[in-house]
């Protein structure tokens, strides 16, 4: 209960009933999708992986970092994203570090060396089939995003795949 | 002792660093309690809030987080005091337990390792009277 009070004050102070209503049914909206979207990377990266054996990276969504205003405005930055996108290489080591560790790995650009730029950052989590972790997924993004939003979502979404492919 | 009654200073020059960590600390409750950008900023608030944890950073511009621990120690003995660091360097790791150091947190982050890491120490936090 008091979790709960200290959640609802601090997120919904100074609305009203049906103010406060509305936003949680649109925030529990977004995060359905976004679980949902970052599910359905993670279950077509493991169906391109099984069907061609040499592709074992999939990115999607990566044209939402155009509109990434840190990201969009230096043609350099991109340019190294986009190429990183290509060769997978960087992101092949930072995938596999991160499948050997348990839970969510945070790699913060100009932090860790493993990141290829300094702009961005990158989320990822592993998930298995009966405790044997079989891939990792993640969410790329500017350095400065909502991680208060997104590690949850990454998390959360490595755990229920894990729990639909135990299944 | 609960998580929420748990106090922590976070000392890093790095807006991104601090922000992971508060978010990875308040998930499990932890009360982040204050925030510095520097060294001498870290040990006046450090005085000022007397936390039971303090996250500092290893590098940081001005005054490094191994210069202000010996004074940390000194001052708040009781305060347990977390190394942030993305250097698995002997060097620096004998100088931070030379200096009285609890433990470390390393980069790149790990949302459950740092979880683990601080309730090790919260659990030998001495209650205050």
């Amino acid at each position: 209960m008091v979790q709960a009070a200290n959640y609802f004050n601090q997120n919904f102070s100074g609305l009203s009933f049906d103010q406060a209503r509305l936003r949680i049914n649109s925030e529990l909206r977004q995060l359905q999708s976004d679980m949902t979207n970052l599910m359905q990377a993670a279950v077509e990266a493991g169906s391109d992986a099984l069907a061609e054996q040499g592709d074992e990276v999939v990115i999607s969504g990566e044209r939402n970092l155009l509109n990434v205003q840190d990201l969009s405005s230096n043609m350099n930055s991109l340019r190294k994203l986009f190429d990183m996108f290509e060769q997978k290489s960087g992101l092949m080591q930072l995938l596999d570090i991160s499948s050997k560790a348990t839970g969510v790995q945070i790699f913060i650009g100009g932090e860790s060396q493993l990141v290829p730029m300094d702009e961005m950052s990158i989320i990822t989590a592993p998930y298995g089939v009966n405790g044997k972790i079989v891939g990792t997924l993640g969410v790329i993004g500017p350095t400065r995003m909502a991680y208060e939003r997104v590690i949850p979502i990454v998390d959360i979404t490595a755990k229920l795949l894990s729990n639909a492919l135990s299944q | 002792m609960l998580n929420e009654n748990v106090s922590i200073l976070l000392i890093d020059d790095n807006d991104i660093t601090r922000e992971v960590l508060r978010v990875v600390l308040r998930s499990e409750r932890y009360n982040v309690v204050g925030e510095a950008t520097d060294g001498g900023t870290g040990l006046d608030m450090a005085l000022k809030l007397r936390p039971h944890i303090i996250l500092l950073d290893v590098v940081m511009p001005k005054i490094s987080g191994l210069e202000i621990l010996p004074k940390i120690k000194d001052m708040l003995p009781d305060t347990m005091v977390l190394m942030v660091t993305a250097s698995k360097d002997n060097e620096t790791v004998s100088e931070a337990v030379k200096a009285g150091i609890h433990g470390f947190i390393l980069k790149p982050f790990n949302a459950q390792k740092i979880i683990d890491t601080v309730a090790g120490v919260a659990a030998k936090i001495k209650p205050r009277n």
